[in-house]
């Protein structure tokens, strides 16, 4: 009798498996789906950060998959996807604002920490840091368009 | 009857309670808040090392290099940082992956680039270090004697107890990248990332590997940190070689990579 029973709540537990196929959500900031398995094969569309999918079957390194927001069905790199949604920067917040007048970095904005933050250690701190190479570096900060269309004219997106 | 009217009240609050508190939110405040941490260590970093190591002010150089690693880094799975590159101003040959999406590549190392897949394959190595977030759980400091926490485990306690420390996180992140370097392995783990993010993007990883073999028969002295910090350029290339696949895809050199390059090795540090 319990044997019976355990197969029947094992016969239940898989098609119950079966009746909720495994969702996946993308984690890159755009993941092309592609007709094949292949990244020289046709695009059919570009999903984006956090699109729900569901797995049809799993190739390697790429997966089937529907898209049920856009009603498709192609291919997507196993390693663009991940089990459940995603943090995503926003890229206004991190392009560089304009900088206050050298006089008013003195008094320390409120939510600066001294030491921690940069703009806190610029006006504690004496030694040898350069604090103008983060400025530099954050002015080089791009949006997805303007990178996918880079992307395009060097051949390093699909 | 009783206890189903109990039972049924019982589900209908933990629901209620479920849709108020929102725990992805939650999650999602607690990421945004350690990689706000993180970026703090990563500039605090680059001001540290780019003060000691000078960093390069070329702004074609610099807008090219940054958007060949943000093309590439829009397909990687860390999307909560975002990812800068500098261009270090020294001769040797090395890149470096700091906390905080914050990534130098020295000028020695882009004049020895021949074409764009070999920059490719170099950034996507160093891309394939934080998202495995090397530097996070490789890099250590002991904030109290006999306590010695990785960056990552810093980034759940105290904000004060990174300022207090933010001096000897930096010598340690530097200590780890220009001096001891990963283990074997991460390095690997890194080159294999960077062979299945080229790969997925339809981008030959050869160019990456033969690169390797070129600056391993080249046997320049500028190489020492490089054979100090990485595992023999040799065992590397064979490595690649093993993952690579059948992409057929070679980049091949575009008038701004063309433009970059004449920049790069016109750039004199003496």
């Amino acid at each position: 009798m319990s044997i019976r029973r355990s197969l029947l709540i094992i016969l239940i537990l898989s098609v119950s498996m079966a009746a909720f196929p495994e969702t996946l959500y993308i984690s890159a900031r755009v993941c092309p789906l592609l007709s094949k398995s292949k990244p020289a094969a046709e695009k059919v569309a570009s999903l984006t950060h956090n699109t729900k999918v569901i797995v049809i079957e799993k190739t390697g390194k790429w997966i089937k998959v529907q898209v049920p927001s856009i009603n498709a069905e192609g291919y997507v790199a196993a390693l663009f996807t991940s089990a459940r949604p995603t943090v995503m920067a926003d890229i206004a917040d991190y392009k560089t604002k304009e900088k206050p007048a050298a006089e008013a970095e003195v008094e320390l904005p409120a939510g600066i920490t001294p030491g921690v933050d940069v703009q806190g250690r610029k006006v504690i701190s004496f030694g040898s840091e350069n604090f103008d190479a983060v400025d530099w570096m954050e002015k080089f900060t791009y949006g997805d368009d303007e990178l996918l269309e880079f992307a395009e004219e060097e051949n390093i997106g699909i | 009857m009783k206890k189903i009217i109990t039972c049924f009240l019982f589900i209908i609050g933990s629901l209620m309670a479920c849709l108020t508190t929102d725990p992805r939110s939650e999650e999602d405040r607690q990421i945004r808040e350690a990689a706000s941490r993180e970026i703090e260590m990563g500039k605090a970093a680059v001001t540290y090392i780019t003060g000691k190591y000078g960093i390069v002010r070329n702004e074609t150089a610099t807008s090219y290099l940054n958007k060949f690693l943000q093309s590439l880094a829009l397909y990687t799975q860390r999307q909560e940082i975002l990812y800068r590159c500098g261009i270090l101003a020294t001769e040797r040959i090395n890149a470096y992956a700091l906390p905080g999406g914050y990534i130098f590549i020295t000028l020695g190392t882009l004049k020895r680039i021949e074409n764009p897949g070999t920059l490719a394959g170099i950034l996507a190595h160093e891309l394939g270090h934080l998202n495995l977030r090397h530097p996070m759980n490789k890099v250590t400091v002991e904030v109290n004697p006999g306590q010695v926490q990785t960056l990552q485990e810093l980034l759940s306690g105290s904000r004060r107890v990174i300022t207090d420390n933010m001096d000897l996180i930096c010598q340690k992140i530097e200590k780890r990248l220009f001096v001891d370097g990963y283990l074997p392995e991460d390095e690997y783990d890194a080159d294999k990332y960077a062979v299945e993010l080229l790969e997925v993007l339809n981008i030959n990883a050869s160019d990456y590997m033969h690169y390797f073999e070129r600056l391993d028969k080249a046997g320049e002295t500028r190489l020492a940190e490089l054979y100090r910090t990485h595992p023999p350029l040799k065992d590397r290339a064979e490595y690649l070689e093993m993952l690579a696949g059948l992409n057929p895809e070679v980049l091949y050199k575009t008038e701004q990579f063309r433009e970059f390059k004449i920049i790069i090795d016109g750039i004199n540090l003496e």
